[in-house]
């Protein structure tokens, strides 16, 4: 097969059995890789209401189509599973080179399934695969564990592991590979530690067939020469993703003090130019990019000083920073550098802290319940012994591992109100007050509150389209449009095909569908031009949602914290805007092509994606 | 012909747009003086502009590349001198003053237009290269990717001053357009 390696492994943990599978042509064609695939799988072998940290769950890791070919950013694989976080379909993508050495090493993915006696790691060298036992490595974080792999194996191997936070079975555990690279979201990681998986480890030199190597080169050397002059590529060069933090709050979105504003006073503090000023060594990128967002790191001052690690990304610094109300970088960087360690989430982790911070400072927890704790917003101390805790399921940390959406549960008086998750999910830091659409985008994503499943952010936030797909412009991001549900759908489903080949979504700004598709079909030889593009992404999703809606989920679940459909921000340029969801949601269905009541797919949409074979599990026991 | 940088050009510079400004009826003609110095003063009473270009800093230079069937028998330059949000002025200058600016925005008179009219987005024109930063720096480039925002507002004023452009215009009108460009080349080297 061109592209993909043709072949997965099978990996029966509780029996300790290895099994080498092909993986049909035609199976590929419909779903191709990377996410697509392994929702495919998930969807076929997961039985629904298993329990995600059981047995029966899969784990299944799968690099894309196009991952390790000369493509731009051709290094991502997927982690798809059910989360133990939301109790629906999971999936998490990550960078780095890993990805790229599992499928030299001559697998395109692995199943895993079962739950190992003892804490075991795979190692594949060149298609020969074998499970060895990790006794030794449990109990150790990510770069412990990967240091210790590599001297046993040899410097060549390349390592994904959890850290401690997925043995403690952290609802919001990720799994790191290249050290710094996350797996993050979705608590995929806690699914691993479930199994008592606590590493792979890969290696190989197998090469990757192409079908017409002449104009796949062709079109990826043009694809390199279009992101060289990109002044959206400088931008995240320059800055890493950290460039977001001005555009974002200046817009008056930037979730502030548990987002109870959008308006962060400290930001210049935190931003890209902070970034660049306090902890820069140099930027980095993964396998393939010409971009480079990454940003190699080390602080210089105060009590961590001498901390080296990568990042920390926009994220981190929305959520610890502005969202926990701390203007420290230096303390953001370590949560940043600790997350990576442990295997934190560090979207879900920040979130975390600065939900608990507001409950403390609404008396919902005490000092005696936090034992002994004083979790006031501001204080980075508290903020990085949070982090430790967390990881180690240690006095209140047991609490804030569960995630914002059981701790209100348990909680109650009103935090739920305030517990900023979409389907257990913690949001990201855009707050959709300040860009209406980009809450619509948060109550359908697939896996939950989700940015980057339709990051429109971009067009609305970042005023940056994004050239994939024909029409992204948002006209006022502070109206309600409901025509404009529609660059929802488009973006979801344009940006599930890159998961699924294995591609950076940042250059979904920069290269439109045609050249993407080129790349498809120059790679695989398959007719592959911008209608199948585009009919791909919305099968893939498609098949995703009717995984949800086959767990129990279903159109009441498409909605978002009350904070946000009740609260009008009290400051800034989007001041006394609350999210109208409601007004987006039947035309997003309408686009769709879902039923507006249920929310379901329905048969036709089905039927015509190719999916006829789903319909009667969405639709059992109904006429 | 006046000398650019000297007071000369200058005063007299300021002249025709006032006299312009008297002589002419608003909603003025895009890419004439006194078209300009509505958008100068456009930027500089915007409060939001202030507020998410308050880190900008240099000049942005649009360049209008010729286009005789749209009356432009020349490139046009418009030097927008900008500062921490604040806009000092907003000027036609000459081919050579313009190059010199910060960021050199260049693009096809008919882009620029569909642009100010909002039925393109500055920042895809951008990304796309149909506008291109002249010449393409890595630094500058990225500068821009961070101010996209503060772009968006400019072009959207520049697109409230006015909806009247040049190959818009009746025949008597464009001779009119025509001849004041010629005067400025003139003049003033624009
Ligand atoms: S843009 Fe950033 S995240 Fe994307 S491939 Fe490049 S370095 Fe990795």
């Amino acid at each position: 097969m061109f592209g993909l390696m043709g072949k997965i492994l099978r990996v029966n943990l509780t029996e300790g059995k290895i099994l080498k599978e092909e993986i049909p042509e035609e199976m590929a064609k419909k779903f191709l890789g990377g996410r697509g695939l392994a929702s495919k799988y998930l969807f076929d072998e997961n039985r629904p209401g298993i329990d995600p940290l059981g047995p029966e769950n899969k784990l299944i890791f799968m690099s894309g189509l196009v991952t390790g070919t000369a493509s731009p950013s051709a290094s991502r694989y997927s982690v798809v599973t059910k989360s133990p976080l939301t109790n629906i379909w999971a999936q998490s993508s990550s960078g780095g080179r890993w990805g790229v050495d599992l499928k030299h090493s001559g697998f395109d993915g692995i199943i895993f399934e079962g739950i190992s006696e003892k804490p075991v790691y795979l190692v594949i060298d060149n298609e020969k695969a074998e499970l060895r036992d990790a006794t030794d490595f449990w109990g150790k974080n990510v770069s412990e564990t990967t240091k210790l792999l590599k001297q046993k194996l040899g410097e060549t191997f390349n390592v994904a592991s959890i850290g401690i936070a997925g043995e403690n079975l952290v609802k919001y555990a990720a799994i790191m590979n290249d050290l710094h690279r996350a797996a993050g979201r979705c608590g995929v990681g806690a699914v691993m530690g479930s199994k008592r998986l606590k590493a792979i480890a890969v290696r190989g030199a197998r090469k990757i067939q192409i079908a017409d190597e002449r104009a796949f080169k062709k079109v990826a050397d043009k694809q390199f020469e279009l992101l060289g002059e990109s002044i959206l590529s400088a931008g995240l060069e320059a800055y890493g993703t950290t460039l977001v933090l001005d555009m974002v709050n200046v817009c008056g979105g930037l979730p502030t003090r548990n987002w109870q504003t959008g308006v962060c006073s400290f930001v210049e503090k935190i931003n890209g130019e902070a970034l660049s000023e306090k902890v820069l060594v140099r930027p980095v990128g993964c396998f393939a990019c010409p971009i480079k967002c990454g940003r190699d790191s080390e602080i210089r001052k105060g009590p961590y000083a001498g901390q080296k690690g990568e990042g920390p990304e926009y994220e981190t610094v929305g959520t610890f920073g502005a969202m926990c109300d701390i203007s420290d970088f230096e303390a953001i960087t370590m949560a940043h550098y600790l997350c990576n360690d442990y295997g934190l989430d560090t979207i879900s982790t920040g979130s975390t802290i600065a939900f608990i911070m507001e409950c403390f400072e609404k008396g919902i927890i005490t000092k005696e319940s936090a034992g002994g704790m004083e979790i006031y917003f501001g204080n980075s101390e508290t903020m990085i012994k949070l982090v430790h805790k967390i990881a180690k399921r240690e006095g209140v940390g047991d609490l804030l591992a569960e995630g914002t959406r059981r701790i209100a549960q348990r909680l109650g008086q009103g935090s739920e109100r305030f517990a900023m998750n979409v389907k257990g999910l913690e949001l990201p830091a855009y707050d959709s007050r300040g860009a209406k659409i980009t809450g619509l985008a948060f109550a359908t994503a697939n896996r939950g509150g989700d940015h980057i499943t339709a990051y429109v952010q971009g067009p609305t936030f970042l005023a940056t389209p994004f050239l994939v797909i024909e029409e992204s412009e948002i006209k006022d991001p502070l109206q309600e449009n409901p025509e404009e549900a529609k660059v929802v759908k488009d973006m979801e489903d344009a940006l599930t095909v890159f998961d699924a080949a294995g591609s950076c979504k940042f250059m979904g700004m920069s290269l439109d569908a045609k050249e993407w598709s080129d790349i498809i079909a120059t790679l695989t030889g398959w007719e592959f031009g911008v209608e199948e593009f585009r009919k791909t992404g919305e099968r893939i999703y498609n098949l995703e949602r009717a995984f949800n809606v086959r767990e129990g989920l279903t159109r009441a679940d498409d909605t978002l914290p009350k904070r946000l459909l009740e609260e009008p921000l009290p400051e800034g340029p989007a001041v006394g805007q609350v999210n109208k969801l409601e007004i987006f949601l039947d035309p997003y269905y309408e686009f769709r092509g879902w039923d507006k009541n249920t929310g379901k797919p329905t048969p036709e949409k089905l039927r015509e994606l190719g999916l006829k074979e789903i319909i009667n599990q969405i639709y059992k026991g109904e006429k | 012909m006046y000398q650019y940088g000297t007071k000369e050009w200058d005063e007299n510079y300021a002249k025709i747009v006032e006299e312009r400004k008297k002589s002419e009826q608003k909603p003025y003609i895009v890419g004439t003086p006194e078209w300009v110095s509505e958008f100068e003063k456009k930027i500089q009473g915007d409060e939001r502009y202030k507020e998410i270009a308050k880190n900008w800093e240099g000049s942005v230079v649009l360049v209008l590349k010729s286009d005789p069937q749209a009356g432009l028998d020349n490139d046009i330059f418009i030097f927008i001198d900008l500062w921490h949000g604040e806009c000092h002025s907003v000027r036609m200058v000459p081919g050579e003053a313009g190059r010199n600016g910060d960021y050199v925005l260049e693009g096809e008179y008919e882009r620029w237009k569909r642009i100010m009219k909002k039925e393109l987005n500055v920042v895809k024109e951008l990304a796309t290269r149909k506008i291109k930063l002249v010449p393409f720096e890595f630094r500058k480039a990225a500068k821009l990717t961070a101010a996209a925002q503060a772009s968006i507002r400019l072009v959207d004023l520049s697109g409230q001053v006015s909806d009247i452009f040049p190959d818009d215009l009746e025949s008597e009108k464009v001779k009119a357009f025509k001849a004041l460009l010629k005067e400025l080349k003139t003049k003033f080297g624009i």
